[in-house]
């Protein structure tokens, strides 16, 4: 019934919300949209039944509230997509240069304003990014910021030093302990999102990010991005406070006329509960825009107008435990690789929802190839070649997560693949919950003595160290394969130092492709995101890679109407 | 003697129904027609009832075909129901494909002739074990009374309480993944399956046989039994159970209903059998999320499970009309 | 006073049970091979915080612990904390009470459509036995009783909402008309199913009372006094009604979680549907207690009618 909408993977949650009472000022906030302002309805959330998980930016980790903390919250730096290309621009900044050999940030502020009109400072920067790293906020992807000088003892509680400072009201700067390249997009992650310092310190505290996940009096006040919430009530401290007790979570929104791109539409936001029912919702009329159309229904809409499909970077792949008979021989592994059609797989089986893909890292990120020289591909000669060379053959079981159709048609695509070369796949299929044991929690495969997994990837952030590093460097936890290859860590290493953008390009590339040859994983689709919008009534959204969905062109909502 | 039985019709329906099918050897002969070697004689009654009513017959032929179907399904499948086809992806029905096929381009008339198995199964013999465990705990608990019928009853109290179909949810989203790694096939599956539906079922039907025993009991031909010397065990056996047997038969037909409908809609959570064994819930739930452009993959399953629960229903009903013939009027 | 005696006597009963239903599920859930820790840390598992959130829910604890605290909380209404990422730490109560209304709105809607359209159609068939309008009306009926309802949901959603657009087919409790047309296509098929049920089983119920020897003595009589007579069966049906309560309930709980998951609706059917695929056993648990506590009064209350009409049963 159910279809996971989601495609991020989120990181760990480690706060526990703590509840807080918080006593009840009187918000007034814009309950109408201004006459004339176009309403648009969006089918941008999953239906979690309770609502996004979070709307602190600093606790983000999951789709859902990804999307509505970008709505709601802008940060120094944040992405648009210029042609295919995802490009970090500076938002609330107007500019920032760079300076002590790559670790000295100086941002310029723009002029812009909180949604009650508080203006934006040094001082709230400051504040934002201290309150997300601090100890109190716990939140569970902080280490994104671990660049920054200052960072480890700063969130252990241990000093109050952190490298971010005021130089003046209009002027940040930060001070990182090392070089990196990719700080500009490290500060478009909502976790470097920019609250209002003086609306955050009216409230008693807020460790756990309850007052502005559940209270929309914070959404309303401080919204610092192009939008700001209405509220269903501005007493109550829950969910309530966003929409009706026991309906269906949704969220409005109307233009922060404050900010400096000033959006004209008023947005509102239902939950949908699968892509089946938005797709149902979209065609009946309920929703001007859904996401996630339906692997076998988008063969219908593909080509049509306000149909985007556009790629994303999740990945799926086989992965072998190389620890342990028969894929601890390298010729084993190869046969599988050799073995499997991606390209009847993501054209014919998946109804091209997904393209085919051979790179361990999709498309735009470092280290992509096109194509698939130099690396296995699909060729059943090959397959029978190296199976030949693998001894006493392959029987074994294949664990795959079968929440979706999709994940069940892949696995059924596979064992038959293999099967035509003889290899013999057991598919068995879990649930979502128990594959996270393969995957994640009982890694490597050794230790449950599986031969063969599915794996997936969603990045936590758009680069590619993201992939190489945590899925096959030796040791690491998500290394479920339990790939350990000194040549390969050695590279991923050197990638990470690099500062130059070309030189971290030409070591992925060479990385990918010798590890592609030992085949410890089999990538064989990319996903894509297919997303309809009703063109006749809603212009100016266009797929966005980045945020995987289609989005206001440049980031800006002025330009949707 | 009518006006005699009025005010038991303010008493529940289950045991007005008690009235009826004891009384009425009771009404029509002497006690010692209840000896064992005169049973035949309501069961020869009720058979020729049972045949008389067109709708039990149709039923009971449809459901000796599926089973037939299912026994046989190597003999009757058109192709092997697990291999995927990438050229007839969610293909219409067909010359060849009958039923269409799925979203890998399996056979839909083949995964249904495999597939009836696991509703079959669970629902028979997740029912008979039912019957067994209900009609014993109730035999007992109402025969022997005092402290064992406190006990029992207390117990079946706790059992009762459990909605069957959320204990059922609950049990096979907690322990599904672990029985499928037993049994090859799903059987794993299919036996949890048929456990949980056997252990949530027997409740109602321990309170219906309890108070059949408890009116039994005190009849004539129980007591002249027991001052003949009979033991308990014994005319538990031979006089109890032969009088009831046909009204237990008819509450199992109804809770193999029960127990059909509630495993398909376990299914449509994708609680049953996993890919890509054959199942006839699974087959739901995966056209159900394909209906949108493929409808046969919901209505060909769709509609033999309903021929299957309506069958199984006019069978439940003929049974009930032969059995007890004024249920019906 | 044997009647409050009685009363007092099952009311302690349905505390004891309630107390072993909450043992068994608390069990059933601390068994069962899923580890709720591994669910909230997704892909990135990390011992050592595994660890502080085990600690931290007090799942390191001895298992006689775990229970303790379980009852304890219970005995002061905390139903529990939820194990989901989404929605961890929240007091599993938070989430579950927006749901309870709507599950109860929606369970009522139904029933009483169903009563509204089934009683009469059965009563019709048993006035009527044997005509056309019988064997039509109960056909029908028979269909709509054997048809899965999830065959039936996705198919009135494709047919009525998206080709027709006559309803929305998702959404719940929008403010305004809106509202109750979003309601619409859910009550009605959650209904369905009930609707058939209670035809049927009222034909039944009706035929038996009619069937018996005085009204059939009476109904020989003429028009007048089968009006007369009519009305006195259906006063005597009202019992053998009674009697069809559990299953009612039984199809009611099942149908919340089919049509609430199917219509995206919020009540508990459907954040319970949630909480099993995210592996929050604590929601699991609260719902399978209301679920039972509900079961249980309702067997409670209705041991007590009967005990008021019948003072047999009062032994």
């Amino acid at each position: 019934m159910r279809i996971a909408r989601r495609l991020l993977n989120s990181a760990l949650a480690l706060s526990l919300a703590a509840t807080f009472a918080i006593s009840a000022h009187g918000v007034s906030s814009a309950r109408q949209a201004p006459a004339g302002m176009p309403t648009i309805r969006l089918g941008y959330l999953e239906n979690n039944p309770q609502w996004a998980p979070t709307l602190d930016p600093a606790v983000v980790e999951d789709q859902n509230s990804s999307y509505l903390t970008q709505l709601l919250y802008g940060g120094l730096i944040n992405i648009k997509q210029v042609g295919g290309r995802v490009v970090p621009y500076p938002q609330l900044a107007s500019r920032y240069k760079v300076t002590g050999s790559g670790k000295i940030y100086t941002f310029s502020l723009r002029k812009t304003g909180f949604a009650n009109g508080d203006p934006l400072t040094a001082q709230d920067v400051v504040f934002s990014i201290r309150r997300a790293l601090s100890k109190q906020t716990n939140s569970p992807i902080n280490t994104y910021d671990s660049m920054i000088k200052g960072f480890a003892n700063y969130s252990a509680g241990k000093s109050s030093y952190l490298g971010v400072k005021a130089l003046n009201a209009r002027t940040v700067q930060f001070t990182l302990s090392v070089r990196a390249g990719f700080f500009p997009e490290v500060l478009a992650y909502p976790l470097n999102f920019i609250l209002d310092a003086k609306v955050m310190r009216g409230t008693s505290t807020n460790s756990g990010g309850t007052y502005l996940t559940t209270t929309c009096k914070a959404a309303a006040a401080g919204a610092s991005g192009p939008f700001k919430a209405v509220c269903h009530s501005s007493a109550a401290n829950d969910v309530t406070s966003f929409y009706p007790g026991g309906s269906t979570p949704t969220l409005t929104l109307v233009p922060n006329s404050h900010f400096y791109q000033k959006a004209h539409v008023r947005l509102v936001i239902p939950a949908i509960d699968s892509n089946q029912t938005g797709l149902r919702d979209f065609r009946s009329g309920g929703l001007d825009e859904t996401f996630g159309v339906p692997t076998q229904d988008q063969a219908t809409y593909r080509g049509k107008p306000g149909a985007y499909q556009f790629p994303t970077a999740f990945i799926e792949y086989l992965g072998m435990n190389v620890n342990d008979p028969p894929f601890s021989n390298v010729h084993c592994r190869l046969a599988v690789a050799y073995a499997i059609d991606r390209v009847t797989l993501a054209k014919k089986y998946l109804h091209g929802a997904y393209k085919p893909l051979y790179s361990f890292v999709p498309g735009g990120f470092q280290g992509y190839f096109n194509g698939h020289s130099g690396v296995p591909y699909y060729d059943p000669a090959k397959a029978r070649q190296q199976l030949a060379k693998c001894p006493g053959g392959i029987n074994v079981t294949y664990v795959y997560r079968n929440d979706t159709t999709d994940r069940n048609a892949e696995a059924a695509a596979i064992t038959a693949m293999l099967a035509t070369v003889g290899i013999h796949f057991t598919p068995k299929g879990v649930p979502r919950s128990e594959w996270l044991n393969y995957i994640a929690r009982d890694t490597p495969l050794s230790k449950t003595h599986t031969a063969a997994c599915y794996g997936d990837w969603f990045e936590d952030y758009p680069d590619s160290q993201d992939y190489f590093y945590n899925l096959l460097y030796g040791g690491v936890a998500e290394n479920f394969s339990g790939y350990n290859n000194k040549t390969f860590n050695k590279l991923i290493d050197e990638a990470d130092a690099a500062a130059n953008q070309s030189t971290r390009a030409r070591l992925y590339l060479r990385a990918n492709k010798m590890m592609l040859n030992q085949a410890p994983v089999v990538p064989y689709d990319n996903g894509t995101a297919f997303d309809l919008v009703n063109t006749k009534k809603v212009h100016g959204l266009i797929p966005d890679n980045y945020r995987a969905v289609t989005w206001a062109k440049n980031n800006d909502w002025a330009n949707v109407s | 003697m009518a006006q005699d039985r009025l005010p038991s019709r303010s008493l529940s329906h289950s045991e007005a129904e008690i009235e009826l099918g004891a009384a009425e050897p009771l009404a029509a002969d002497e006690a010692d027609s209840f000896a064992s070697t005169q049973i035949s004689s309501p069961t020869r009654d009720a058979w020729r009832r049972f045949r008389r009513n067109k709708a039990a017959i149709i039923g009971l032929t449809v459901i000796v075909l599926m089973m037939i179907m299912a026994v046989f399904a190597p003999f009757m499948h058109t192709s092997d129901p697990t291999v995927p086809d990438p050229n007839v992806i969610n293909g219409g029905p067909s010359p060849i494909h009958w039923f269409g096929t799925d979203y890998v381009g399996r056979d839909g008339y083949s995964r249904i002739v495999y597939g009836l198995r696991v509703p079959l199964i669970v629902g028979f013999i997740g029912t008979a074990i039912t019957v067994i465990i209900g009609t014993l705990v109730g035999l007992i608990a109402g025969y022997v009374g005092r402290t064992i019928d406190s006990l029992l009853s207390r117990f079946t109290d706790i059992m009762f309480a459990f909605p069957g179909f959320i204990l059922a949810l609950i049990v096979v989203s907690l322990f599904g993944a672990a029985a499928d790694s037993f049994g090859m096939g799903g059987a794993g599956r299919v036996l949890l399956l048929t456990v949980v539906f056997a252990a949530v079922g027997w409740p109602p039907l321990m309170r219906f046989v309890r108070s059949l025993a408890l009116t039994m009991k005190e009849q004539q031909f129980v007591e002249a039994a027991r001052t003949a010397g009979s033991r308990d065990w014994g005319i538990m056996r031979r006089h109890l159970l032969p009088n009831m047997w046909g009204l237990v038969l008819v509450q199992g037909a109804f809770i193999v209903v029960a127990t059909i409908s509630n495993e398909t809609i376990l299914s449509i959570f994708g609680l049953t059998v996993q890919q890509p064994n054959p199942d006839l819930g699974s087959m739901l739930f995966f056209g159900v999320q394909n209906i949108d452009n493929s409808y046969w993959q919901v209505v060909f399953p769709g509609v033999v499970l309903a021929i299957l629960i309506l069958a199984l229903t006019f069978l439940a009903d003929g049974i009930r009309d032969a059995v007890d013939p004024r249920a019906r009027g | 006073m044997a009647l409050l005696t009685f009363t007092v006597r099952r009311f302690l009963a349905m505390i004891l049970i309630l107390w072993i239903v909450l043992t068994i599920v608390f069990a059933m859930a601390r068994l069962s091979p899923y580890d709720p820790i591994a669910q909230i840390m997704q892909q990135h598992y990390q011992v050592a915080q595994a660890a502080q959130i085990r600690h931290e829910f007090g799942l390191d604890q001895p298992m006689w612990k775990q229970y303790l605290n379980y009852v304890g909380g219970l005995l002061h209404g905390d139903l529990g904390k939820s194990e989901s990422q989404q929605t961890l730490g929240q007091p599993v109560w938070s989430l579950l009470q927006h749901g309870v209304p709507v599950t109860m709105k929606l369970g009522f809607y139904a029933l009483v459509l169903s009563l509204v359209v089934g009683l009469p159609v059965g009563l019709l068939s048993a006035i009527k036995q044997n005509s056309f309008v019988d064997h039509g009306s109960q056909a029908i009926m028979m269909v709509l009783y054997a048809v899965p309802v999830f065959v039936l949901v996705p198919l009135a959603q494709v047919v009525i909402g998206v080709q027709l657009r006559w309803l929305p087919v998702t959404g719940w409790g929008a403010p305004g008309v809106l509202g109750f047309k979003e309601a619409i296509l859910p009550v009605t098929l959650y209904a369905a199913g009930l609707t058939g049920y209670f035809a049927k089983s009222y034909r039944s119920f009706l035929l038996e009372v009619l069937s018996q020897d005085y009204i059939r003595t009476a109904r020989a009589k003429g028009l007048k006094a089968r009006i007369i007579l009519y009305i006195h069966a259906v006063k005597n049906t009202l019992v053998p009604l009674a009697s069809i309560v559990g299953p009612v309930v039984a199809y009611l709980i099942t149908g919340a979680f089919v049509i609430e998951t199917f219509f995206g609706i919020p009540g508990i059917g459907y954040i319970t549907v949630e909480s099993i695929f995210n592996s929050d056993y604590s929601v699991i648990e609260a719902t399978t207690l209301l679920l039972a506590a509900f079961v249980v009064l309702v067997n409670f209350l209705t041991d007590v009618v009967y005990a008021l009409v019948d003072p047999r049963v009062r032994l």
